[in-house]
């Protein structure tokens, strides 16, 4: 009510070509992955493990994107006014995301994970001991029936989330008046708070079988919560990059991106490099210190056959630099700076991931053809619906109080 | 020139009852000043016959040496350690307080960040004495700094136990540090009350000569937040390096990686508690807090509880999870030791006191009453408490070679020590109510000013945290 739909209307046409071509993108990706899952481009276990790194990127993604929305519900920051609407949306599209790996489940699990080769389990008593958790009720030789289940409890909590906050989110936006607005946000805190508890216990099973699983002799505890930390910045870099880039087009002009909310955003950024490294160094460092091969294999694979040099790189642009940019004030001063600083966290992050993934397939450093369509396949049909899921609302809450005083206050 | 977001607190009153300037100094101030109630003999008493005994127990130890405590191999920690981790965890919250919630800008630390930074310093004081005598020749701790000697000794670098000498001393100076030049305003404040001649000097020298000019203002504020950022990085690192103590091994139980960020929300999740245990009693004793330490400062420290004991019981779930997931017959025995094995109990209670209980505080009413709430508090420092007993005895006594399992059993020494070091921090933390302003009575005024009494219409102050009038919204916890 406080934004007039018409001055939106340039974001929105931006919004809107930017479907499109997400659309096409997305289509030709998955397309071409697809293809090379039968054969035609060469070898298929290639395709499905391409394939595997998009849908783990994405998923990861939107479940930041699910996770930072979640956290802003709960603990009702300011400074997550002006992106929750894209955390939201971007939340809302993860059950795509889950439904375009089902390629994978249903034709080449094989190709992607070394439990489900019987014969290696048949000599590998370790693997043996850990197969109920994939196959239960079965045994290692049957359907992995825990895993298909547990896959379709995820996409089911992972949607009831999205859409609960979703609803909840528009109810705010078409109640009668600011009152009303305040009192819906402040009921949503419980319920967002208790969802988090339920969302970092389900993301940790999720990433033991989507991660931690590819290479099955090898755990770690830190896993789940060094990745739910990566998603997070990933999906907080993602929703600055877009405010941002909008910052002269209404309703994301002004006040929505003063620096005020600038400097919050880039001390988030800031945290969360401290803190992502933080986690990533222990879990480091404590590999190191042990010693046992068990855990070791991890780092051993991602510190040889060229994979060391993303590792040099990721100290480097994902710790050092991220550390110095976002500390300095002047990059929350001058948009530019945060700007490019967003894009930086998005780039490293990739790498990252990449970096996560990949050399759970190969020992050497490598990037197929698949890697990258199925890449921009996901991401191409992630943003589709993401986008779309954002044009459908009020680009920002409305009927909500502090952002009305922000948009109304002092000029 | 910098705006800042309003913060929320408007929503919820930080403060009780009609105040003024003159009311908030008085409030406070008169409390070390005026005499003190019974109980705080009681207290205070209590707690120096606590001290005795741990007077006691150490002279004893060095006369006989470490045999008197229940210690032996393999389990060659004991209660020493499990103290240690205890204490520097309950020092947590202070640290938080005075540095991340006031980068936060969390205006609420106000009330309580000086009680819980003095409480930080005992606590320390009380975690350092006990790997200091553990090492049984205290006489020659200083061995442990690389000082250049004669005999060319040189501290294990690669040890963590050396790292945490570090770590704890810098823990230490910069949480006394930090505690003191927050006193300095308030020790003026006392200077200018004082009747006697003796108690004017004192605090005189104790305030440096602040006269409270736009000068001493400026330079206060820059060291306050050139601290509180020293401070920062400090509330993750020093308990993250006494997980390291353990995480560095290859002992099962011990060797997880997920122990840095899990000990350092355990400590915190102690400190907090630590705190309400302290703070409802005060609030008892000395009315007049009540107006600065509401209701909604209560609540807000039960929240950061259940949030923190959610980190807490994740992490246990996890090491359940993983280390049945692992599939390794070390880590899968472990898990089956602690569960049925000789000191289930200690499992169990953990389980209970840090896992069930603090649900409760889901409970907005639980979170408002004060009695549920210290008893919770009370719970969860005993559960936190046997989450080291857990770690150090569990995985020790029965590690990789039947051969070398064992028992542990403290000894009446072991428990005198223990308790006598908590006798200390009682009598240190009423000692310090006795004398010092208990709450910032500098930073309660400044806030106060800021977010209820400094405003003209909207644009009041447009320079510092732009304050706001309070929001029409009602309803949700308050």
């Amino acid at each position: 009510m406080s934004h007039p739909a018409s001055n939106e209307q340039q974001v929105r046409e931006r919004i809107a070509r930017g479907r499109s071509l997400a659309l096409v993108v997305g289509i030709v990706g998955l397309a071409a992955s697809l293809a090379g899952m039968f054969g035609i481009f060469g070898d298929p276990k290639l395709a499905f493990q391409g394939y595997h790194f998009g849908f783990f990127y994405w998923l990861l993604l939107g479940l930041g994107c699910l996770g930072m929305s979640l956290l802003a519900h709960a603990t009702r920051g300011q400074w997550t006014l002006p992106l929750i609407r894209i955390w939201e949306s971007g939340a809302r599209a993860i059950p795509v995301v889950m439904l375009l790996y089902v390629p994978v489940l249903a034709l080449g699990m094989k190709h992607v994970y070394e439990w489900m080769h019987t014969e290696h389990v048949a000599e590998d008593p370790v693997l043996q001991a850990k197969s109920p958790f994939f196959f239960w009720p079965a045994d290692y030789t049957g359907t992995p029936v825990f895993f298909l289940v547990r896959f379709v409890f995820y996409a089911a909590v992972w949607f009831l989330m999205a859409n609960f906050l979703w609803k909840k989110s528009l109810q705010q936006d078409q109640a009668k008046d600011p009152i009303e607005g305040e009192v819906l946000s402040r009921q949503r805190t419980g319920p967002a708070s208790g969802m988090i508890v339920a969302f970092m216990l389900v993301f940790t099973l999720a990433m033991v079988d989507f991660g931690q699983s590819l290479m099955p002799h090898w755990f770690s505890t830190m896993y789940a919560v060094i990745m739910v930390v990566g998603g997070g910045f990933l999906a907080l870099a993602l929703a600055v990059y877009m405010v941002l880039q909008w910052r002269d087009l209404p309703p994301y002009t002004g006040k929505i991106t003063y620096m005020p909310y600038r400097r919050d955003w880039g001390n988030f950024m800031f945290t969360l490099t401290v803190f992502w490294s933080y986690v990533s160094f222990s879990q480091l460092l404590i590999t190191y210190s042990g010693n046992l091969y068990e855990f070791t294999q991890f780092y051993l694979r991602r510190n040889d056959g060229g994979w060391q040099y993303l590792a040099y790189l990721i100290v480097i642009f994902h710790f050092f630099v991220p550390f110095f940019l976002f500390l300095a004030p002047r990059t929350k001063k001058v948009v530019p700076q945060l700007l490019a600083g967003a894009i930086l966290v998005l780039a490293i992050r990739t790498v990252d991931i990449f970096w996560q993934i990949k050399p759970f397939f190969a020992e050497t450093l490598s990037i197929s053809l698949f890697d990258i369509t199925a890449f921009v396949g996901f991401g191409g049909l992630w943003f589709y619906f993401m986008l779309g899921f954002l044009n459908q609302r009020a680009l920002l809450p409305q009927n909500e109080a502090r952002l009305m005083e922000v948009a109304h206050g002092h000029s | 020139m910098q705006e800042a977001i309003k913060p929320k607190v408007q929503e919820f009153p930080l403060f009780e009852g009609q105040q003024t300037y003159e009311r908030i100094t008085d409030q406070i101030a008169r409390i070390p000043e005026n005499p003190h109630p019974p109980a705080w003999t009681v207290m205070f008493g209590i707690g120096a016959v606590g001290t005795l005994m741990l007077i006691t127990s150490l002279v004893w130890l060095l006369i006989v040496g470490l045999g008197i405590w229940g210690i032996n191999q393999p389990v060659a920690w004991g209660f020493a350690i499990i103290n240690f981790v205890w204490w520097i965890g309950i020092g947590h919250a202070g640290t938080l307080i005075s540095a991340i919630l006031l980068l936060l800008r969390q205006a609420w630390r106000m009330s309580i960040n000086r009680f819980a930074e003095a409480m930080t310093i005992f606590a320390v004081m009380c975690a350092g004495l006990f790997p200091l005598f553990h090492t049984g020749r205290p006489w020659v701790a200083y061995w442990l700094f690389p000082l250049p000697n004669w005999l060319a000794m040189w501290p294990q670098f690669r040890s963590p136990l050396e790292w945490d000498v570090f770590a704890v001393s810098t823990y230490f100076t910069v949480s006394v540090l930090f505690w003191y030049m927050g006193l300095i305003p308030d020790l003026a404040t006392m200077r200018d009350r004082a009747k006697s001649t003796l108690a004017k000097v004192i605090h005189g020298i104790l305030s440096w000569g602040w006269r409270g000019s736009a000068v001493h203002w400026l330079r206060y504020e820059q060291a306050y937040l050139l601290l509180a950022g020293l401070s920062t990085p400090l509330v993750l690192s020093v308990h993250s390096i006494v997980s390291l103590d353990f995480a560095i091994s290859i002992v099962p139980g011990w060797h997880v990686t997920i122990f840095p960020p899990y000990f350092v929300a355990g400590a915190i999740f102690s400190g907090f508690a630590m705190v309400l245990t302290l703070v409802i009693p005060f609030r008892i004793l000395y009315p007049g807090l009540r107006e600065y330490i509401t209701m909604n400062h209560i609540d807000w420290m039960a929240k950061v509880m259940l949030a923190t004991g959610w980190i807490v019981f994740y992490g246990y779930l996890s090491e359940m999870f993983f280390g049945w997931y692992s599939a390794n017959q070390f880590e899968q025995f472990l898990v089956v030791n602690r569960f049925f094995g000789p000191y289930w109990l200690a499992y169990w209670a953990l389980i209970f006191c840090n896992g069930v209980v603090p649900q409760l505080l889901w409970i907005p009413k639980i979170r408002h009453n004060l009695l549920l709430l210290f008893i919770i508090s009370i719970i969860v420092n005993i559960g936190m408490w046997f989450e080291r007993f857990v770690i150090v005895v569990i995985s020790l006594h029965r590690d990789f070679l039947t051969s070398a399992w064992g028992q542990y059993a403290p000894t009446i020494w072991d428990w005198s020590l223990y308790l006598g070091t908590i006798g200390f921090f009682i009598m240190m933390m009423f000692l310090f109510a006795r004398f010092v302003p208990m709450l910032a009575i500098a930073e309660l005024k400044d806030i106060w000013h800021r977010l209820y009494h400094g405003h003209g219409g909207h644009n009041g102050h447009a320079g510092k945290h732009a304050p706001a009038p309070a929001p029409t919204g009602k309803g949700g916890e308050s």
